[in-house]
């Protein structure tokens, strides 16, 4: 075929656009380390790759809110912990008050102790985290637990749990009521523990004054209301224990799925860094050998020159 | 004798630097975008007719009948149709190039990094439902989405925009490319040179290419060299008279042009780039913006309707959280009036006077994994990823028509340079050819200068 003078020249601008675009695109790629940087890269790729950031970004989510989950659980946790403790030791007090020859100074100093580990008790029934009661129920930016008509503590939270999403359409408890826990009255009249019909403080401040009084007989009866308070708080940790480790099993879930999400995505979006170079070194011989043809053909003399010299 | 040889001699000299003067025109145009080889004609003139001593039958040298130009017509048409079909396709990629330039949802951002983070701060609300910090972060995140989603419709609109106002300025190249033709049709009548005709059919060839590519022109060849440019069946130049084109408010597409002939207002057929420019323009885009509005819809009727069920702080209940505009949901998007600037109007409870109570919140967050558009087949953001991909899809199949398209174009080129173009070596042989010609004629010359002055010396 005959060969125009234009043709030589715009022969090699194709191929030299055509080896710069794909040097341009595998240098974008190198330089991202992304194997996709637009849509138009690979589309179906794409798809994808934002269905997999969404995935990502929900399983991160979810580690946060089951990571605050679980700040609220374990708080509450030690607190009950503390409630748990305070009601064996009033336990403990109740048995060194229960002898006859105890004399009355040493009652009344018991009788304080145990007024003092109720207030404890109450000080952790009142614990709050980030400004949220944990035993308030969903009324938490309200002290549950107040000073009602004298010798008596009210309840002003409600009967419901604090909940966090822990799985789609899933969610977990992280606190337990106050009312449920101190057996005060739920909305409904009920108390959590069957055959005591006295709230917690209640039952520790007749306690203080059954020891103050030397009541013996009454202080026998409390002190088997002490030990079901002492029961149902040992019962209420064990049901935060069961969230607890609920949420800490969606957090492993979460966290596995961020792994995986982030595997897949690494497959679908990062540049194979190996056959990018490979294809980049290829492309460059090409684009030289490019480069080299259009030297030499601008240096090749027509017959011009060599008939005309 | 002598004076006749001196005339054969004059014919050859004068032939044979008017072929030089042909070569030196193709050689100075080697490199000029549509120009068309020429090659003088040769043909010998022949002896006298009457037999006469002086004619005796012996020719009277050598003249040029013709200025042939190289062309294959027939290349040249494939060649017209093939650069029209790649305007279109250019042009339509450009503007699809553009759309995908808008898309950042790759980096994180774009409309998939806002609906992410705006679930993400429903999720932290449930964990703090009384927090206003954690209220006014999901306002926040409301406010950057819908400004995601109309940014990326405003985007879309400005691009519609830009494809409209660049219709104006391909219809007045259209209109200066047709008056050239109609202005070198005129010159082509009233000339008589051969050569100059032919470089002026050689101008009237690329003005009539670029014309194929901006609106699928053809040539139509007339009597005399004119040539008609016609455009779907329609005439864009009759001989020296063109049909102007402009622009018109397009009714199918309101506040948007079209490209009409000036004359009875009738659309123009759509071929080459104006085809391209207006396919992206009122279908692609069109499409796309489709799209974002059952996006905007979508997320703002399931948001609201969880929204609408919850309480707030203050225990108010039936509040919206986005308000746009049905007519155009996604370029109007916005939070509503219920909770801008009211951090405390989030109903984040499902139940009233429970300020603590984050289950609302809770099902929000959750929306993101909610099957609620295309059937309750996609959830929002798969909607988004499923639009991001069809549009670089789009690029990439226009891209691919387009690759393959400029190769064909490419590869016709070739062909039709094969035949048009000039070669430099070829055109130094023709010099070499024309010369030694002319060298010869001049020998003649001098030899019959010699043969007078032999005689003349006879005389003395």
């Amino acid at each position: 075929m005959r060969i125009a003078s234009r043709s030589y020249i715009d022969n090699l601008s194709y191929g030299l656009a055509r080896a710069s675009q794909t040097l341009q695109r595998l240098s974008i790629q190198l330089s991202s380390a992304k194997r996709v940087t637009k849509a138009s890269d690979d589309p179906v790729g794409v798809g994808e790759i934002l269905r997999r950031h969404a995935d990502l970004a929900a399983a991160i989510s979810r580690q946060r809110t089951i990571h605050a989950g679980l700040r609220t659980a374990g708080a509450g946790d030690a607190a009950l912990d503390d409630i748990g403790v305070g009601l064996g030791k009033i336990s403990t007090l109740i048995i060194q008050a229960n002898n006859s020859s105890t004399p009355a100074p040493a009652l009344r100093a018991i009788a304080n102790e145990v007024r003092s580990v109720a207030g404890k008790i109450r000080d952790d029934a009142n614990t709050s985290v980030a400004g949220r009661y944990l035993f308030a129920g969903l009324l938490d930016q309200t002290m549950p637990f107040v000073e009602g008509p004298p010798g008596t503590i009210t309840y002003q939270g409600d009967s419901s749990e604090q909940n966090v999403p822990v799985a789609p359409g899933r969610t977990t408890p992280v606190t337990i009521a106050g009312d449920y826990l101190l057996n005060f009255e739920d909305a409904g009249g009920e108390r959590a523990i069957a055959g005591l019909d006295k709230d917690a403080f209640t039952v520790l401040e007749e306690t203080a004054q059954a020891i103050e009084d030397k009541q013996l007989t009454e202080l026998e009866q409390l002190s088997e209301e002490v030990e079901l308070l002492r029961d149902h708080a040992v019962q209420c940790r064990a049901k935060m224990g069961v969230y607890v480790q609920r949420l800490q099993a969606a957090e492993n879930v979460a966290k596995d799925h961020e792994v995986e999400t982030r595997r897949m995505l690494g497959e679908s979006e990062d540049v194979d860094i190996a056959q990018a170079v490979l294809e980049l070194k290829s492309v460059e011989l090409t684009y030289q050998a490019a480069l080299l043809a259009v030297g030499q053909v601008a240096q090749l003399p027509t017959l011009f020159e060599v008939a005309y010299r | 004798m002598s004076m006749r040889l001196l005339d054969i001699a004059k014919t050859a000299l004068s032939a044979h630097r008017a072929a030089i003067n042909i070569v030196g025109h193709n050689v100075a145009n080697a490199q000029t975008p549509g120009y068309v080889r020429q090659r003088p004609v040769l043909q010998a003139i022949p002896g006298a007719a009457d037999g006469s001593l002086e004619g005796s039958g012996i020719g009277g040298g050598v003249e040029i009948a013709n200025v042939q130009q190289l062309r294959n017509e027939f290349l040249g048409m494939q060649l017209d149709q093939q650069t029209a079909l790649l305007g279109e396709e250019e042009s339509l990629l450009e503007a699809l190039q553009r759309v995908e330039g808008l898309l950042t949802d790759l980096g994180g951002g774009g409309v998939a990094g806002a609906l992410a983070d705006f679930y993400d701060a429903w999720d932290d609300l449930a964990t703090m439902p009384t927090s206003l910090a954690a209220r006014t972060e999901v306002l926040q995140r409301g406010e950057v989405l819908c400004d995601a989603i109309t940014k990326r419709q405003e985007n879309l609109n400005s691009v519609r925009g830009k494809l409209d106002l660049q219709l104006s300025d391909k219809v007045e190249h259209i209109n200066r490319l047709s008056a050239e033709v109609a202005q070198i049709n005129e010159k082509i009548g009233a000339v008589a040179s051969v050569a100059v005709k032919n470089d002026l059919m050689s101008q009237r060839e690329q003005a009539v290419r670029e014309l194929a590519r901006l609106c699928g022109a053809e040539g139509i060849k007339q009597d005399r060299d004119i040539m008609d440019v016609v455009v779907g069946g329609q005439r864009l130049v009759q001989q020296s008279t063109v049909m102007s084109l402009e622009i018109a408010l397009d009714p199918a597409h309101p506040g948007f042009h079209t490209v009409v002939f000036a004359d009875n207002g009738e659309e123009i057929p759509r071929y080459g780039e104006l085809a391209g420019m207006l396919e992206a323009r009122d279908e692609y885009i069109v499409s796309y913006q489709s799209r974002m509005d059952e996006l905007a819809k979508a997320i703002a009727d399931e948001v609201n309707t969880i929204h609408q069920a919850g309480y707030d702080l203050d225990g108010n209940t039936a509040l919206d959280f986005f308000s746009y505009n049905p007519a155009a949901p996604a370029s109007t998007l916005q939070l509503s009036a219920d909770v801008l600037d009211n951090p405390k109007a989030i109903a984040a409870a499902a139940t009233t006077s429970a300020e603590g109570d984050g289950d609302n919140a809770i099902a929000i967050g959750d929306l993101r994994y909610s099957k609620v558009l295309m059937g309750a087949t996609y959830t929002i953001e798969e909607y988004n990823a499923d639009l991001v991909s069809d549009i670089g899809g789009d690029v990439r199949a226009v891209q691919a028509r387009f690759d393959s398209r400029d190769q064909l174009v490419n590869n016709i080129q070739l062909s039709y340079e094969a035949v048009s173009g000039v070669s430099l070596d070829e055109e130094a042989i023709e010099l070499i050819r024309y010369q030694q010609a002319y060298s010869a004629a001049a020998r003649m010359v001098t030899l019959s200068l010699q043969m007078l002055d032999e005689i003349m010396q006879l005389g003395k």
